[in-house]
């Protein structure tokens, strides 16, 4: 079934995307491993970084979310499969699978979910084979993560923290102008539970300077993470959705309609 | 699960380069969280320092590697938080051998911290010009050398 | 030039004046002297070229600055100074500049001037006065 964004916009400000999925760690997925399914990929993605791992999180129904450490005998490693432009990425540790986009000189325009999730889901598969060919295990899902970072430049609807009111829902000006001077700094985190414990929406909004360009930006990142019914894939695809509309809604509904004008909502 | 990495900015351990964890930051643009507004100017120097070619200084000093700025940029995210106020903005510079230099006036007294090029910070504390102290820089002593340089004159000097 | 064997070299007096290219990005106020005064990272390095001033011109330091690519303002101080900071100054003639020396730590040549070394070098200097002869490029940099 095709999936149909509740809203779109011409320019939307979002400059990196992440679908991930969490699973039980594969623990004969080494780093030999990784090396071995660089080689399957190597042509789509034909550089590769070698990072820290990601520390696994859950959000658990009716509990904050957690962070967790987990401890192995060998050292942990996360791996980047980069491609050519440098704008797709792949990230695989022993318990995660993540697919990045994000915007550079060669991919400036956001490619839209409708084309994100099936790649996600191409990558993914291929991934599956290469796990079962080599008797490394099937992954059990037990999360899954749609990310969107946006930014929002300084001059384009803000210019100083004072006038963030005018960019996000979630900040009123002080009615009365004669206490408070205007605001030096402004850190926003805010968290949505799902309704039937599927999962939260996390909102967080806070000044970045752009490593490209040295611009200051507002960030602002909705993540959706959460549990799928089930690791098939049909299910996580399914979670994906639900992630991708919770994130589109929330961004309407926490940013102000000045903004959507200037991004062009349709 | 977004490619964010915590800063894990340990006390008294020697800065360090990677594996080391590297400044909070989210998304793969390397694009820096900011905590206060203190920091903007000092990581936009930073960063521009960057861009430098090779032999920018025409003695054949090579251009700044990632490791070098990234590790700057924590230091300097670092020294904002330690909410130390009032703290005027440091110099942001190259080093002949592929650093980079904060440095701080302050009526008589100055501080550098230098990243050099392997990612260890040293720092020199000066007095009128004249070097007091110089060495490795840690987390602890950070906190120690930046409170030299805003606090008050020893009444007990001369 | 990389070389296993530097020695302070006595032909070079302590009076002799060395000069040193700063670029503009080396450059910071000094708000104790109110003046432009120089980084300590300019001198934070293993070899620290130099000109012996007496063995050359201004001119032609600053034009050899231009042939690789960079604009440089000099920063001189005495070889004696450098001495006295536990440096020593040694000749590296190179074929288009047989007024080259280096400076290298006395305790330790080859490895990184010390913090404190580069911190006095930016002190003890200044910016070198010169006269240069008006040429189709007025654009030539001196303190």
């Amino acid at each position: 079934m095709e999936h149909v964004p509740p809203v779109t916009f011409s320019r939307p400000p979002v400059v990196e995307t992440v679908l991930g999925v969490q699973f039980l760690p594969l623990r004969r997925l080494t780093a030999p491993y990784a090396g071995l399914y660089w080689g399957e990929i190597r042509q789509d993605y034909p550089t590769q970084e070698v990072k820290s791992p990601l520390a696994p999180s859950v959000e658990a129904p009716s509990a904050p979310s957690e962070t967790g450490i987990r401890f192995f005998a060998e050292p942990e490693v996360r791996c980047w499969f980069i491609d050519a432009e440098g704008a797709q990425l792949i990230q695989v540790q022993r318990d995660r699978f993540v697919r990045n986009w994000r915007k550079t000189g060669g991919a400036p325009e956001y490619p839209r979910y409708g084309w994100l999730r099936p790649a996600f889901q191409r990558d993914w598969e291929r991934f599956l084979r290469f796990l079962e060919r080599e008797d490394l295990g099937g992954p059990e899902v037990n999360q899954c993560e749609v990310t969107y970072i946006n930014h929002i430049e300084q001059g384009a609807g803000w210019q100083s923290f004072g006038d963030l009111a005018k960019v996000l829902n979630l900040v009123a000006r002080p009615e009365s102008k004669e206490s408070l001077p205007e605001p030096e700094m402004l850190v926003l985190n805010v968290r949505y539970g799902m309704p039937d414990d599927q999962g939260r929406l996390h909102v967080t909004a806070q000044p970045a300077i752009r490593r490209h360009d040295r611009k200051l930006v507002l960030q602002l990142t909705l993540m959706a993470r959460g549990r799928p019914r089930s690791p098939a894939i049909g299910d996580i695809m399914a979670w994906f959705d639900l992630g991708h509309d919770w994130i589109v809604r929330g961004f309407v509904d926490v940013t102000t309609p000045r903004m959507h004008e200037i991004w062009g909502r349709r | 699960m977004i490619a964010a990495e915590t800063s894990a900015t340990l006390t008294g351990v020697p800065y360090a380069t990677s594996p080391a964890p590297f400044i909070p930051y989210e998304g793969l643009s390397g694009d820096v969280i900011l905590e206060s507004t203190w920091a903007i100017s000092p990581i936009r120097a930073v960063l521009e320092l960057a861009s430098l070619p090779e032999n920018w200084d025409g003695y054949g000093s090579p251009s700044i590697s990632v490791e070098v700025v990234n590790q700057a940029i924590r230091l300097v995210l670092d020294v904002a938080r330690l909410g130390i106020d009032p703290l005027p903005e440091p110099f942001v510079g190259p080093t002949a051998g592929g650093g980079i230099i904060l440095e701080w006036n302050l009526g008589k007294r100055e501080l550098s911290l230098s990243v050099l090029p392997d990612g260890m910070v040293e720092h020199v504390k000066s007095d009128s010009g004249e070097p007091l102290e110089e060495g490795q820089a840690t987390w602890a002593l950070l906190r120690e050398l930046v409170s030299w340089l805003v606090g008050p004159t020893d009444p007990r000097a001369a | 030039m990389a070389r296993p064997n530097w020695a302070d070299d006595p032909s070079i007096p302590d009076e002799a004046i060395l000069w040193r290219g700063i670029v503009s990005r080396q450059i910071r106020p000094n708000p104790r002297t109110q003046t432009d005064g120089v980084s300590q990272g300019a001198f934070e390095t293993q070899e620290l070229s130099v000109n012996v001033a007496a063995e050359t011109t201004a001119a032609a330091v600053l034009a050899k600055g231009k042939r690789r690519g960079v604009e440089w303002r000099l920063w001189e101080f005495t070889a004696g100074q450098a001495r006295s900071l536990g440096l020593i100054v040694d000749r590296d003639p190179e074929s288009d500049d047989p007024s080259h020396a280096v400076i290298v730590r006395a305790d330790a040549p080859g490895l990184r001037l010390r913090g404190s070394q580069a911190k006095q070098l930016a002190e003890i200097g200044r910016w070198a006065s010169v006269s240069i002869s008006p040429g189709p490029s007025s654009t030539v940099s001196v303190g």
